[in-house]
This record gives C-alpha cells, structure tokens and sequence, in this order.
C-alpha cells in the first residue's frame, strides 16, 4: 500500500506522458490528475503512520512533500499551460515521487540519488523559464550545498544512513540550501518559474526545501529564525510602501516568515510548510485568478484559523518558554528578539493581507479562482484540527476540541453573515474605492552577460552534483552500505 | 469594491471578534497569542475596505496591543490567558503588585496598551448603527485584551453560584469598560489631530513597551 501511494505521483505521470497525445476524454484527464493529487493528499494522511518500505520510512517530511506534489497537480490541472499540458504535469510527478523518496529515506546514498533524480526532473520543468539560467544555478547551487552537508556528515561520522538535526557548519550549509531552494532570495530561482508553463512545479520546489529543513534543521535555531523573520518583515514593508512590487518579491514573505517559525519551533515546522506550500501555490494561480484576491489576502495574513498563524502561534509559545527557562543572558536574548519580531510580523502581515486582498489583475479563469477559494479553505480546515493535523503540542493548543468548536463556529457564522452582508454596507464603513496598489508580475531582466555567467555557473554546479553523487554512490556500494 | 470582498471584511471581522471574545470571557483555554490574532483577523477584515493610511494605523495599534500585552506575560511568565487571570487573582492587578519597577513597567505597558486601542479603532465618530456596532464590539474587545492583561480578575465561568458569575460579569465589563472608553477617546481625538501626531503616539508606545519589558525582565 505505501509503496503504491509512494509511487503513484510517478504513475499517473507516466499514463499522462504516455497516452496525452491521444486522450481527448476530459474525463479520463480529470481521473489522472485527481489521483496525481490524491496520492499526495494520502501520503500526507498516512505520513503519522510512519510505516516503513524498503529503504523508505514515512514521517513528517514525507506529509510535508505530499502536500507539495497534491497542490503540483492541481496547479497544473487548473493553470492554463498552454502546449505544456502533457510534459509539466509528467515531469511533476517524477520529480514528486523523486522528492518523497529522497527526504524520507533512511540511508544516505539512495537519498540523495532520488533528490538528484527530482532536481533535474524540476529542471526540465524549468526549461521555458524566463531567464532560465537563475532557476538553474539556483537549483543546483543549493544542491550543492546540501550534498557538501550530507556528505560531509557522512564521512566524518563513518556512517550511511541519513542524519537528525545538523549541527555545526553542517548545520549552515544545509540552511544555505534551504534558504536557495525555498525561495528566500527574491527574483532568484524559484520565483523565474512564475513566468512560464512551470509554474506548476513551485510547490514541489518550495515543499521540497522545508521537507529538508524538517528532516535536517527546524528547530532551536533563534538567530537564524530572527534574521529570517527580520528578512520578511523587510520585504513585507517593502510590499506595502512600494507601489508595482514584483511578485518575485512579495512572494518572498511567506517563505521567510514560515521558514523562520519553523527554525524557531520543531513544533511548528509541519503547519509552517503546509502554510508555505498553500501560499506559493496562490501565488501561482494569481495571475489567471484577479477575483480570488480575498482569499489571497486572508492567506497572506497569517490569522486565524490559517495554518500559517498556527504556525506564528507555534513559534511565539516556544520562543516565550525558552526566554523564561534561559540558562544565560545571551541565549535569552536571542529568543527575546525572536519574541520581540513575532508581534510587528502579526501586525504587518495584516498589512499585506489587506493589500494583496485589493489588488485586481485582469485575468479571472473560473478553474484558477475556485481553486485559490479551495486553497483557502484547505487552510482553514487544516487549522480547525491543529493538533491532528498540524503536529502542535499541548503548549500551543491546551484544548484542541474546544478550540476547533469555537473557530469553526466563529468561520460559519462569519461566512454566513458574509455571505448575506456582500452587497450592502453591513460591513460597517463605506467602503474606500480608491485605486488598489496593483503588484507586477514580471521582475527585472538580468543583462545578457550575466546570464551568460549563470548558465555556466549552473552547467559546473549541475555536473559537479551529478558526479558527486555517482561518487557517493559508487563509495558507498564499494563499502557495502546496505 | 467587489462584492466578495465586503462579504469578506464581514466575514473576517465578525469571525474575528467572535473568536477573541471565546478566548477573552475563558470559554475556550489558550494564550494571548491566539487572542491577537483573533484581533488580527478582525483587524484585516476592516482593512479590506480602509484606506491604506487606516490600514496602517490599525496595524500599528495591533502591534502596540500585541506587545503591551507581552509586558504583562512576562510579569507572570505565562502566555496563557488563564495563567494571567489565576496569577492576578491570588496575587493582584498586574499594575498594583510590586515589585516597585515591575509595577512601573505595567503602568507604562497599559499606557501603551491604550494608545495601541485608540489607534485601532476607526478614528472619529461612528456614523450609523452598523458602524456603531462594530465600533463597540471592537472597543470592548480591546478593552478586555487589556483588562485580562493588566486588571485581569478571576475567571469569568469560574465560579460555583450564580453570585459569583455575576459579580465576575460586573468586574469583567467594568474593566472593559474602562479600557473601551479611554481608548475611544484617544480614537475620537485622532480625527481631529494630524496624523503625525498618531505615528508619533506610535513611536513612543513602542519605546515604552521596550522599556517596560526591559524593567520586567531585570527585577522578575
């Protein structure tokens, strides 16, 4: 059974390679991506389970992923791909099934030949990108890293199955992987696969990196999760100042704020990458889904009952602890300023909630805004069981059933009350009709002699993590690692 | 204006304010956390329809909510709201109980507590019933966020005889009260000050909540 759900992403990418060209049933198409999304779905459900096959053993990673490949499918089920209808949606479900194998095994060698399987899947993906060549170097940089890491690791500690928590240097120059892959650094890699028929794969991409950041850095880390959240807030500033801010930009914010809930709290770490993925998701769908921008806005504000609030909740519980049960003033402070950010991130993210909420583009395509309504209330159901669902502990929700009763009560009757109230005033003001701020969709272009430089610096990186891993490979069956 | 985004502001105010008043009268357990962002949540639904300088005011009143009442955690070393209302109840009003300076620190975190409110609330008057209600609505949230945070008496439900629930009625809008007032008045003063002065409030609502946690942290 697990091995089913493992691989069916890769089925169902392969049925829709193989007989695309000759299925004109749209009901057979609409079984195929169904099941693509449905197996993520599942192996985000049985993930609790953590069940073990073959090399591969199921955990949270594993749920983080399978959010990641089912939000993949419905992307690409529902964006207009244009003549990339058969090629994205095949090369998602291998890099998926590639991914979900590579963060949940338990041994080195096969990880990282899977994860090098699901990076070059992605690139493929990435093969029409606007300016390509900074999604490639990115990709590959970042997997460069990682495997500088892990194998670093597994050399100094003589052994081959995969590592807990990094620490030391180790730590860092998976982070730095992390940081890459996720989408932290705006304009750079994932953010060029905005501008093409890749679009789909950003969930898998973004997914991809907090899987990693589950299996190999979250947690205890109060520096790093407060120059992360100082990041967010910066751009989050930057996005309710600056009139025209590109998406490569904005889309930065739930990345970095999450990423860093995450580094400050274990705990957090499954509701901030289901937020991450939700919300790179609608930023994909944002340009075919203008109407949708409420729901846009109620995501990127990071309340209640969103699984990103959940996970802002996770971290500021956490962060308190810790400031209360510091050994030294200097490890105090440093989770004060954690604590100290966690209040002006709420505040702001307000502010950008609000703003997105207004912004009007000129697409509405029915499949894309409904889906963006559906993203939207996935995140709202997630956070109504977030200690089932979100992983949460005791310290952040001391009466899950309670609390559930109370947010689901409030979101009906709020609804209803909307529902009821959106063509009359009962909203309490007269509403301000004033020109919304608009964001851009495209960012700038990089000069043809940098993009030279990329695409040489992403060829380099992209053997030179090939061959690392052919050499990890053949080291490890020369040693007999299994 | 679309017309999902009015049914949206209302949904998200309403939802809001339902929320944080289940966490406020302790009907439901959990930390302040959740009660701001409760507030968050109504705070965004009014936005959707503001000004982008509205917007940003009552962002920034969020946020001097929001780090008033971590004065007033760190007093007490807990987030939950229970731990806040037990702690006052055997001890004290967090703004009476000494330490002299940890006092102090509570008196200027409710001070920047209330300026938060007054920024807000929509400046000015209400002007019909609707607007009237959610104003209300808000302000005795507010004020209660406050009130649990700093006057905070003990829980509401908490008692054995209809007496007991009364009298804890009576405290809990007392305070809220208090709180709902003043903070209106600094929100009626807005409308006719330039909005200088409110961004000036701002800045030093933030320098004394640092202060005031500063003070808390070197004498808890």
């Amino acid at each position: 059974m697990i091995g089913f759900v493992l691989f069916a992403p890769a089925v169902v990418a392969v049925l829709l390679g193989g007989v695309f060209g000759r299925l004109q049933e749209w009901r057979a198409r609409v079984l195929l991506y169904a099941v693509g999304a449905g197996a993520g779905v599942t192996l985000f459900v049985v993930a609790s389970s953590a069940e073990s096959w073959r090399t591969v053993t199921l955990g949270p990673a594993s749920a983080i992923a399978g959010a990641a490949i089912s939000c993949s499918f419905v992307l690409a089920a529902v964006l207009d791909l244009r003549t990339d209808r058969w090629r994205v949606p095949t090369l998602v479900g291998i890099a998926g099934t590639s991914m979900v194998l590579a963060v949940s095994n338990d041994w080195l060698v096969p990880g990282l030949l899977f994860w090098t399987c699901s990076t070059l899947a992605l690139a493929a993906i990435g093969r029409d990108a606007h300016q390509r060549a900074s999604l490639w170097a990115t990709l590959f940089a970042s997997d460069a890293l990682l495997y500088a890491a892990l194998v670093g690791w597994g050399l100094s500690a003589e052994r081959w199955t995969m590592p807990g928590t990094l620490e030391g240097w180790m730590f860092y120059l998976a982070l730095a992987a992390i940081v890459l892959r996720s989408g932290v650094v705006p304009y750079f890699g994932v953010w060029r696969m905005l501008d093409s028929q890749a679009v789909a794969a950003i969930p898998i991409v973004v997914g991809g990196a907090f899987a990693l950041g589950e299996r190999f850095v979250f947690g205890s880390a109060p520096l790093e999760a407060a120059a992360l959240i100082a990041t967010a807030l910066v751009v989050a500033l930057w996005g309710t100042i600056v009139r025209n801010t590109p998406f490569a930009v904005m889309g930065t914010w739930p990345i970095a704020l999450l990423l860093g809930a995450a580094l400050a709290s274990r705990s957090a770490a499954t509701a901030a990458s289901l937020g991450a993925v939700i919300a790179v998701s609608l930023f994909a769908l944002w340009p075919q889904a203008s109407s949708a921008a409420p729901a846009r806005g109620i995501v990127l504000a990071f309340v209640p009952p969103g699984v990103g609030f959940w996970a802002v909740l996770a971290a500021a519980t956490y962060s308190f602890g810790r400031i209360i049960e510091a050994p030294d003033v200097l490890e105090e402070t440093s989770w004060v300023v954690v604590s100290a950010l966690l209040p002006f991130a709420v505040a702001t993210a307000v502010s950008v909630g609000a703003r997105v909420a207004r912004a009007r583009g000129d697409v509405s395509l029915k499949p894309a805004v409904v889906a963006s309504w559906g993203l939207l209330a996935v995140s709202f159901v997630a956070g109504l069981f977030p200690e089932a669902i979100l992983d949460l502990d005791e310290a952040a929700v001391p009466d899950p059933s309670r609390t559930g009763l109370l947010f689901g009560a409030a979101l009906v009757l709020g609804a209803a009350g909307g529902w009821f109230a959106r063509k009359r005033t009962w909203a309490g003001r007269t509403p301000h009709t004033g020109a919304p701020r608009n964001f851009r969709h495209r960012g700038p272009t990089l000069g043809p002699r940098s993009l030279l430089a990329l695409d040489w610096t992403a060829l380099t990186l992209g053997i030179g993590t090939v061959a690392a891993a052919a050499w990890i490979t053949l080291e490890g069956l020369r040693s007999g690692f299994l | 204006m679309s017309a999902s985004l009015v049914g949206a502001a209302f949904a998200a105010r309403a939802s809001g304010l339902l929320i944080a008043l289940g966490y406020l009268f302790g009907l439901v357990p959990g930390s302040v956390v959740a009660a701001v962002g409760a507030l968050a949540l109504a705070t965004l639904g009014r936005s959707f329809l503001q000004t982008p300088v509205e917007q940003g005011f009552g962002a920034a009143g969020l946020a001097l909510i929001a780090g008033a009442v971590g004065v007033a955690t760190l007093r007490w070393g807990t987030l939950e709201l229970e731990g806040l209302r037990g702690a006052q109840a055997v001890l004290g009003a967090t703004m009476l109980v000494g330490p002299t300076l940890a006092a102090v620190a509570a008196w200027l975190g409710a001070a920047s507590g209330l300026i938060g409110l007054g920024l807000w609330l929509e400046p000015g008057r209400p002007r019909d019933v609707v607007h009237w209600m959610w104003w209300v609505l808000e302000a005795v949230a507010g004020g209660l966020i406050l009130g649990v945070a700093f006057w905070g008496p003990a829980v509401l439900f908490g008692g054995d005889d209809i007496g007991t629930v009364a009298l804890g009625l009576g405290r809990w809008f007392l305070v809220a009260l208090v709180g709902a007032v003043l903070g209106a008045a600094i929100a009626f003063a807005r409308e006719h000050l330039p909005a200088v002065i409110s961004w000036v409030a701002v800045a030093l609502g933030a320098v004394a909540i640092a202060v005031a946690a500063g003070l808390v942290r070197s004498v808890v």
